[in-house]
């Protein structure tokens, strides 16, 4: 008998998680390291086994990072960057970009008081992407490595990013 | 919270099967089970207890899922599927939601006052990072801010320029912000974007 209701039960549990609805949102977390540097080909990127991507110089530039879009609009996002250069900020933005070469754009920067080594949020509120061919996009300006008065180097880059897309 | 059908679907059936597994193993009506071998204590396999069940339990089991085979049709019906439209259909509803966008924010614009604590402000930090953006091929036309709501166009030698630049003119702001943009309808060469204050203040547009 115990062992029919233990079926019952675990036959039931199953059904009821069927029918109860899903989180009407999608959440993607991704790596740092997925961002690719879209500047010069003296640029180097240094990709670290922590999962980040630090621009190792010499100048600042650029990272693109990737987001899949599976649904139509992203209703919030998040980028985790080390802004370590007094003299500069990380600026994000991220675009929709549509059909027709419109663009729907979000920016976030860090500040230059954000100087330091451990990571900070930028945080952009919702995103619209409804043409079924339109496509998002995270990039960031990431200042280049700072030489301190002692020789100590600062480099700045992307942590991770979250992206909430409306399901 | 709604759940796409195609998921529900899949989770009702796969639970409906292992339901129905279930209760059939219990019951003993296992077709399988009528010719296999009787078990052999050497193979040292748990033994399968016939137990009673409820007479009318599987027909309830089949109502309930009748029920959630109902709820999903429900579901459904509220929420139609996609429209499937052609890439080219998909471009000109892309086109015509642009052309919505950029005269509700023209209208949102022209009815701006300046505010003399941020507007001048706002236009030199826009015009400096155009400077150092050093946009190849393009030239700032026209650049205004209004009381929460700025407004640049800039025209470009080439569209291949415009295309190019688009990220670095839509990345003007150096603050934390909304903006919408693209090219002219009059001049694919000139692109126009709108950026706002703070990313809460950028004019909510209704689109089809």
């Amino acid at each position: 008998m115990r062992t029919f209701s233990f079926k019952l039960t675990a036959s039931l549990l199953v059904l009821g998680s069927a029918v109860v609805p899903a989180a009407a949102e999608d959440n993607k977390f991704y790596p740092g390291t997925m961002c690719l540097g879209s500047a010069s080909l003296n640029t180097r990127i240094e990709r670290p086994t922590t999962g980040r991507a630090i621009n190792a110089g010499p100048g600042g530039f650029t990272f693109q990072c990737p987001i899949v879009k599976d649904d139509n609009d992203i209703a919030r996002a998040r980028v985790a960057v080390i802004d370590d250069s007094p003299i500069d900020n990380v600026d994000c933005a991220l675009r929709t970009r549509h059909l027709g070469g419109t663009l729907s754009v979000r920016t976030a920067a860090t500040g230059v008081a954000a100087h330091g080594s451990d990571p900070e949020e930028l945080t952009f509120v919702d995103l619209n992407a409804d043409d079924e061919f339109a496509y998002y996009i995270l990039s960031c300006v990431v200042p280049a490595p700072y030489v301190g008065t002692d020789g100590t180097v600062f480099k700045s880059g992307i942590v991770a990013y979250h992206v909430t897309e409306n399901d | 919270m709604t759940m796409k059908p195609v998921t529900i679907g899949i989770a009702v059936i796969a639970a409906s099967s292992l339901l129905v597994m279930a209760l059939r193993q219990m019951v003993g009506d296992e077709p399988a089970s009528a010719a296999a071998p009787p078990r052999s204590a050497a193979t040292s396999a748990p033994m399968r207890y016939a137990v009673p069940i409820r007479a009318g339990a599987v027909d309830q089991v089949h109502a309930e899922l009748a029920g959630l085979r109902a709820e999903i049709a429900q579901l459904r019906a509220g929420k139609p599927p996609r429209e499937q439209l052609s890439y080219d259909e998909q471009v000109a509803l892309s086109k015509r939601r642009a052309a919505a966008k950029f005269a509700a924010l023209d209208k949102a614009f022209a009815s701006e006052r300046r505010d003399p604590s941020w507007s001048p402000q706002a236009e030199t930090k826009l015009r400096d990072a155009f400077a150092t953006a050093d946009v190849a091929g393009g030239h700032l036309e026209e650049l205004s801010c209004g009381g929460t709501l700025c407004r640049y166009s800039v025209r470009f030698d080439s569209v291949a320029q415009r295309e190019d630049a688009s990220d670095a003119i839509t990345s003007l702001a150096r603050w934390d912000s909304s903006g919408f943009g693209g090219p002219a309808a009059d001049d694919p060469r000139r692109f126009v974007f709108y950026v706002s204050r703070d990313p809460a203040s950028f004019p909510t547009v209704a689109v089809e």
